[in-house]
């Protein structure tokens, strides 16, 4: 857990690697070449919403070719190529996207029945087809040629992986969750169920032989379960991340952030062992682990997989780009320690995270630490240097500038307070709940509302814990918002009776830093709250304002009822003098009423063009394009409804004045 | 004191938007800057050459039109000027006097030369026209070269299209494409050079967008861009119907047409280069540049280069010259000048000239504006940190290239259009480093803008940042290991004294107090912090507060800190006071003897303070002063200044000398140009060791931690102050010994132009050129050749040199 990766990967033949990192809060998800003999690096985001639950790799040449190929399949995979590979995203959404590597593009979209959170998806070679099992529990058979699906049906249990097996020669389903469970396809019964694990197993690789490894999240445990027979039990220092099968050896990469390699799991005999009596589980027999050279850092490992005779390992240089080593079977001893530079990111390594020379030096915010500057943890305005540190330079010098200037002092001003003591009897269960650090014990005095309980509780309160009191308040009101009301009193009594106490104990400011920076913080949104009271203020008088005008129309408008037909005649008539009398009642009402929402969207359409302004001849945009005008316009709408509203309101109270007036 | 100064430019200078072209081999490019020629040879991205103007050679390329090669000789260049003026330029070879020959083309009254359309030694076609934004006429005019000793030139008109507002040239020169305006129509004219017929082909362009770039191909297929973000493509034979391509949302700049016109590629304020496929209508993408893009050049098929237009605040005119390679779209080269922020508007300059030359009664140095930009040293690699909006440049002063700019703070990456403009990046507004380089601490403002109109639109919140010098190495199987050098956040502090306070000052401590890992900052308050790492052995633990001064209630936006050199005191400058503070208990130092004296002593706003050898210097808005702080004694050095509102940036203290450099800037009523003067002073003495003159408006200062001074001026050049008896060869501006210098320059110059001659076509030992670092020449290396002065004749000198430099 930890790791800034979504989902990572490798490829059946640890070429490419594929790893998912949370971008602009999209899912980008990225492919890489392992070694240096392909460049390829490719990446694609998911569009806002989607999130990637599952990713694996799959492979078109055995999709394509003739059933009759099951046997070769070992061969088969060791001819995976690139060209042929694609990887299967399943979303949360319910679909699995099929994108080529190659080509970087989804070549389709397989979408699920169910619109249900894909929870794994496994190309199986031996079946031909894909399979997904989502968070309803229903497992679906893909054809990968027609990108539809084969066949459908429902599960009783959750279940988090699947894979295909070949079970007495029969293509079989291995389910897991925290247990797996072996199905036949033909009959959809439940042939069998291995036990193991008592959290969701994460891990379930499937290697065509007649064996399968699990292992699960926050287990230290890999289990090694033959279709027919009892487990073999790997153990590890801490809890399994990952873990990867080829060539008789298991690795693991655990929480540690370090590889754990298992050599022959599966021969029970080992002389080594065999003084062991009667253990099950093993221990690993190699380790590796990654280190800076210059600073002895140790370097987290994302991910290893093994291939052939030798070992991938990945790990994340500036928080998000994967770097790959390779490091020989046989070179893995007791503790194998790599040492690696902090490598500097050309243009060349990688088009992907590669930067060129020309661009700006990107920096990365994730490994620094964040804080305000209300943070007075550390203050302490009495420190002084360390006297260890050699300064003997200084000594010989004499007095320092400070020390010079002081003997120019005539008088120094000696300020000298004395504490006011004031004693008192305890209120027992509060001082027992601050000397017991009894948590339980403080909310019940803290639950008492009654202000005259609470002010004499702390006046009988012993000064000395009166600091202690107020930490634990701080602590409280940070964590709990809605606690605030309540607690403050607390804080201004304990402040009011126990003021004269505090202002004596050096460093308050220091003990007392996180309650301060609290209060700040909650202090400071009060100018802001008090703002936007204002305006909602101004608003609903506005709104008032309206309602009684729409009342006076109303009013209006039965008045004219009768000789509404003559009006109309006379406004067509004096339509110029009419609109000369809106226009003036829309600038006063511009520069009186409308001061809250004016947008200075008009300003701005004149800056954003002064050349068209100066060329354009009163000449708009063509149609193709979207003009300025137009979605400027289009904006101003959206924003100013409800202005719009009113000011039609107040356009139709100025004609019927100037009506009334013409009347006259 | 024997020593002596001198003032010096020898670096800086900006690109000149146009002009930049290839050699014939296409290895080299040739770069036209506002001070100097740069050719690069381009597979190693070094500088290989740079012809410098001064005031031998009497160079200037100002009004820049066109640099062609010579048919002939491959080392000279023809450069056009605007007001007709034709230079012919040896670039390769180093001689005295780089001009060939000079000669100028008659123009019309007030038609300025606009571009040259075909070029060779005999004849060359050119347009010319008012230079204006407006419809004026446009002439094509084939000059013809018939005496070559006196450079008589016989002129033929081929066309003239009038009311022209652009125009364009084919790749193969052999196409011209003018769009006119004639009542409300826009005509589109090609006029094609090969053809003896005067019929241009005209078409009426049917939409009403504004036009604002255009393309034509050698097949005759125009490509038109609009302000809308459109462009049309009008084919040769099908005049009523055009193709549309949509994917700019703002003006198109510019347009340009690829080899074989299946290509288009485009460009604008998005910072997004956009190539066309025309068949497919696939487009690709190469986006975050670092500005707007103004001009696409494709002419040069392995090649697209392109001109940026970088910085839009404070109009200052930075261009950056990015040559890409057109397979892999990967920089070959990317060339720019120092990138200062000017504190105003440089737009500001004509209207300061204009109201400082109407009055003549008024103070010369008092200037209304103020210029200065806020750069500093690196301690240890002496680079020059310049603040650009939300980047940090480094500049490498020796290599006269920019090293990196480094990002300080997240903002958009692309070019803003229409209504982002609102939308407010943050900018740098001071950054300090560590006296051993390892650390540096910046101070940014985000601004939340007007988006949306909300209760936030006027907040502004600060943000400090310490970073740490990283050094990595990249080891590459062919090549010895390169160290690249980046800087790490390691903690981002918000708001760090308190919401809405501005930091005003920030210095570095000194190296007694913690080995100098420690900033302080003070806000316009008065309201001083000291911040300090928290790591007992370099371990990443984050900085934090550890000492603090609370605030008064008085705002001052002139506040400024000193520290003095064993860590014991503080000094803070708020308005005209200045307050004294023990390092130790962090508190006011309450004696009224000190008190009064410090008070009352600065008489107007402080702009700098700074501790040299126990005497504090004070800057004032009126005045610089300097106290003896061990007798509170006011020195003899007193003067009277005028600086502008930032006038930190013009004094630099030298804490190895203990020097004072203070540069001032005033207007020169005879030339009308705003001049500078720099002064040298010793901190007890009134009469500077030193004065030099400089021709520009001097914009910041600096010490660059030996013995020199580094100041950079308006125009982005870079000037040296130095103080070695001989510091450069190429030295422009020496008026005391001013023959002595040039006639030594003349003979090295001779000499390392014939040894030239020697050298078989060797690129790189060009670059054991001065500005180069593989042989580097420094002041130190001449030092032996005074031994004797008095006794030796001129040729002795001239062996001497000639060994150092060999």
């Amino acid at each position: 857990m930890g790791s800034v990766l979504a989902a990572s990967e490798f490829d059946p033949n640890g070429n490419y690697y594929v790893s998912a990192v949370t971008a602009l809060d999209t899912h980008k998800i990225r492919v890489q070449s392992t070694n240096s003999s392909s460049t390829l690096a490719n990446a694609f985001s998911l569009d806002k919403g989607h999130k990637l639950t599952s990713v694996s790799w799959g492979n078109y040449a055995t999709a394509g070719s003739s059933a009759g190929a099951k046997r070769k399949k070992r061969r088969q995979s060791n001819s995976f190529s690139i060209e042929n590979q694609f990887l299967a995203v399943g979303l949360n959404k319910g679909s699995i996207l099929i994108y080529s590597p190659l080509t970087n593009e989804v070549i389709s979209k397989l979408e699920n029945p169910n619109a249900s959170a894909i929870n794994d998806f496994h190309y199986s070679s031996i079946t031909q087809s894909g399979w997904s099992v989502d968070l309803g529990q229903d497992i679906v058979e893909w054809d990968l040629i027609t990108y539809k699906p084969k066949r459908h049906f429902q599960f009783q249990d959750q279940i988090n992986l699947i894979r295909v097996i070949e079970y007495q020669g029969k293509p079989h389903l291995l389910l897991a969750s925290h247990t797996i469970q072996l199905l036949d396809l033909e009959t959809k019964e439940i042939i069998k169920t291995y036990p193991g694990h008592i959290s969701p197993i994460h891990t379930l690789l499937t290697n065509n032989s007649d064996f399968f490894i699990t292992a699960a999240e926050g287990d230290r445990y890999i289990n090694i379960y033959p279709l027919d027979g009892t487990p073999t039990v790997l153990v590890t220092q801490s809890s399994i991340i990952s873990v990867s099968y080829g060539n008789n050896t298991v690795s693991a990469v655990t929480e540690d952030g370090i590889v754990e390699v298992f050599n022959n799991p599966l021969t029970q005999d080992q002389p080594v062992k065999n003084k062991r009596r009667g253990q099950q589980s093993k221990q690993s027999n190699g380790k590796i682990e990654l280190k800076r050279s210059t600073t002895d850092q140790q370097l987290k490992i994302e991910h290893c997989y093994i291939n052939e005779n030798s070992i991938i390992i990945t790990w994340l240089e500036d928080a998000n780009i994967p770097y790959f080593e390779t490091i020989p079977l046989q070179d893995i001893n007791e503790l194998k320690t790599i040492k690696k530079d902090k490598p500097a990111i050309q243009a060349k390594d990688h088009t992907l995270f590669g930067q060129d020379i020309a661009t700006a030096k990107q920096y990365n915010e994730a490994n620094a630490i964040v804080t305000t500057g209300d943070n007075l943890r550390f203050l302490n305005n009495k420190e002084t240097q360390d006297q260890d540190l050699p300064e003997d330079d200084q000594e010989e010098d004499g007095p320092t500038l400070a020390e010079k200037l002081e003997s120019l002092k005539v008088q120094q001003p000696i300020k000298k307070k004395q504490g006011r003591a004031t004693a008192g009897s305890l209120t027992v269960v509060l001082t027992q709940a601050l000397k017991a650090n009894d948590h339980a014990l403080l909310e019940t005095v803290l639950a008492n509302k009654d202000e005259t309980v609470l002010k004499n509780t702390v006046q009988r309160l012993d000064t000395t814990l009166a600091v202690i009191l107020l930490e634990r308040l701080a602590e409280r009101i940070a964590r709990q918002t809605h606690r605030q009301g309540q607690l403050n009193i607390w804080v201004k009594w304990v402040m009011a009776i126990h003021g004269g106490y505090l202002i004596n104990i050096p460093n308050l400011t220091k003990s007392l830093s996180s309650l301060h920076s609290t209060l700040i913080k909650r202090s400071s949104t009060l100018p802001r709250l008090l703002e936007l009271q204002g305006r909602l203020d101004v608003l609903y008088s506005q709104q008032e304002l309206k309602q009684l005008t729409q009342d006076q129309i109303d009013d209006e408008f039965h008045d004219d009822d009768d000789e509404s037909d003559v009006e109309y005649v006379e406004e067509l008539e004096d339509a110029g003098l009419i609109d000369d009398g809106e226009q003036d009642f829309y600038e006063q009402d511009e520069d009186g009423f409308m001061s809250i929402d004016e947008s200075s969207d008009d300003e701005d359409e004149d800056e954003d063009e002064p050349k068209a302004d100066k060329l354009s001849d009163g000449e708009l945009d063509d149609e193709e394009g979207f003009s300025d005008v137009e979605v400027n316009g289009v904006q101003i709408e959206s924003e100013s409804e409800s202005e719009d509203e009113q000011s039609q309101l107040k356009a139709r109270i100025a004609k019927l004045r100037a009506k009334q007036q013409k009347r006259k | 004191m024997s020593e002596e100064y001198r003032l010096s430019l020898v670096s800086g200078g900006q690109p000149l938007p146009i002009g930049a072209t290839f050699t014939e081999d296409g290895r080299h490019y040739i770069v036209p800057f506002n001070n100097q020629l740069k050719v690069y040879f381009i597979s190693t991205r070094q500088c290989i050459r740079s012809l410098k103007f001064n005031k031998l050679n009497n160079l200037n390329l100002d009004n820049l039109v066109s640099i062609k090669l010579d048919t002939v000789d491959p080392n000279l260049i023809w450069c056009f000027l605007s007001n007709g003026d034709a230079l012919v330029i040896n670039w390769k070879e180093k001689l005295v006097n780089p001009i060939i020959k000079t000669f100028k083309l008659d123009l019309n009254k007030d038609d300025s030369l606009l571009e040259i359309v075909q070029f060779n030694n005999e004849s060359f076609t050119v347009i010319t026209g008012k230079d204006s934004n407006k419809p004026h006429t446009r002439n094509i005019i084939q000059y013809t070269i018939t005496d070559n000793t006196t450079n008589t030139l016989e002129h033929e008109s081929l066309s003239i299209i009038r009311n022209v507002i652009l125009f364009t040239i084919s790749k193969n020169t052999n196409k011209l494409l003018f769009l006119s305006k004639s009542k409300s129509q826009r005509i589109l004219t090609i006029v094609d050079l090969t053809s003896k017929d005067s019929n241009n082909q005209t078409i009426v362009f049917p939409y009403k967008s504004f036009i604002t770039s255009l393309a034509i191909s050698n097949d005759s297929t125009i490509a038109v861009g609009t302000s809308s973000g459109v462009i049309h493509l009008i084919y040769e034979n099908s005049t009523s119907t055009t193709r549309i391509l949509k994917w700019h949302i703002d003006q198109v700049l510019s347009l340009s047409f690829h080899s074989d016109s299946n290509y288009l590629i485009s460009g604008g304020l998005e910072r997004v280069l956009v190539f066309w496929q025309l068949d497919t209508e696939k487009q690709q993408f190469l986006p975050r540049l670092n500005g707007d893009i103004i001009s696409i050049n494709s002419s040069f098929d392995e090649y697209i280069s392109l001109t940026l237009k970088l910085d839009e605040q404070n109009n200052s005119k930075n261009y950056e010259i990015l040559l890409l390679s057109s397979l892999d779209l990967k920089s070959r080269l990317s060339i720019n000048g120092p990138r200062q922020e000017f504190n105003s508007d440089l737009n500001n300059v004509k209207k300061l000239i204009k109201s400082m030359s109407k009055s003549s009664k008024i103070d010369i140095s008092k200037l209304k504006y103020d210029f200065t930009s806020f750069i500093k040293i690196h301690p240890i690699t002496k680079q020059i940190y310049i603040i650009n909006g939300y980047n940090l440049q480094i500049f490498d002063f020796f290599k006269n290239e920019q090293i990196s700019i480094q990002k300080i703070s997240e903002s958009l990456q692309i070019g803003k259009v229409r209504s982002e403009h609102k939308i407010l990046d943050p900018s740098i507004t001071k950054f300090e480093f560590t006296n051993d380089g390892k650390w540096m601490a910046t101070i940014e403002e985000h601004h939340h803008g007007e988006i949306d109109n909300l209760l936030s639109q006027n907040d502004l919140t600060y943000i400090l940042k310490i970073w740490k010098f990283v050094e990595s190495t990249t080891k590459n199987p062919q090549s010895t290991p390169t160290t690249s050098q980046s800087w790490e956040l390691v903690t981002k502090i918000i708001n760090p004294h308190g919401q809405h306070v501005p930091i005003i000052s920030l210095i570095s401590a000194p190296s007694s107090y913690f080995q100098g890992i420690g900033f302080l900052t003070a806000d316009n308050n008065g309201g001083v912090r000291l911040w300090r790492s928290n790591s007992v052995n370099g371990s990443n633990d984050g900085w934090s507060l550890r000492k603090l001064k609370p605030s008064s209630n008085v705002f001052s936006n002139s506040v400024s800190l000193t520290w003095s050199k064993d860590s014991s005191l503080i000094f803070l400058g708020f308005e005209d006071e200045i307050i004294s503070i023990d390092t130790n208990t962090f508190e006011e130092i309450e004696n009224p003897e000190i008190n009064n004296k410090l008070q009352n002593i600065a008489g107007s706003r402080i702009k700098s303070l700074d501790i040299v050898d126990n005497n504090l210097i004070i800057l004032s808005k009126t005045s610089i002063k300097s106290i003896n702080l061990l007798n509170l004694k006011e020195n003899d050095l007193v003067l009277s200044v005028n600086q502008p509102k930032h006038g930190e940036n013009l004094i630099t203290i030298n804490h190895i000398k203990n020097l004072i450099a203070i540069a001032v800037n005033y207007f020169n009523p005879q030339t009308n140009k705003l001049n500078s003067k720099v002064f040298v002073f010793k901190p007890t003495s009134k009469t500077p060791i030193f004065i030099g003159d400089h021709d520009d408006y001097i914009t910041s200062i600096n010490w660059n931690f030996e013995n020199d001074f580094i100041f950079i001026d308006i125009k982005s050049k870079i000037g040296l102050i130095s103080n070695s008896k001989i510091n450069n060869i190429d030295n422009e501006s020496a008026p005391t010994i001013m023959d002595y210098a040039q006639e030594m320059s003349i003979l090295l110059n001779n000499a390392q132009s014939s040894s030239e001659i020697y050298k078989t076509q060797d690129e790189v030992d060009d670059s054991q050129e001065i500005n180069g670092q593989t042989k580097s020449l420094d002041i130190n290396s001449f030092n032996n050749l005074y031994e004797n002065l008095n006794s030796i004749q001129l040729d002795t000198l001239f062996e001497r040199v000639m060994q150092v430099i060999n």
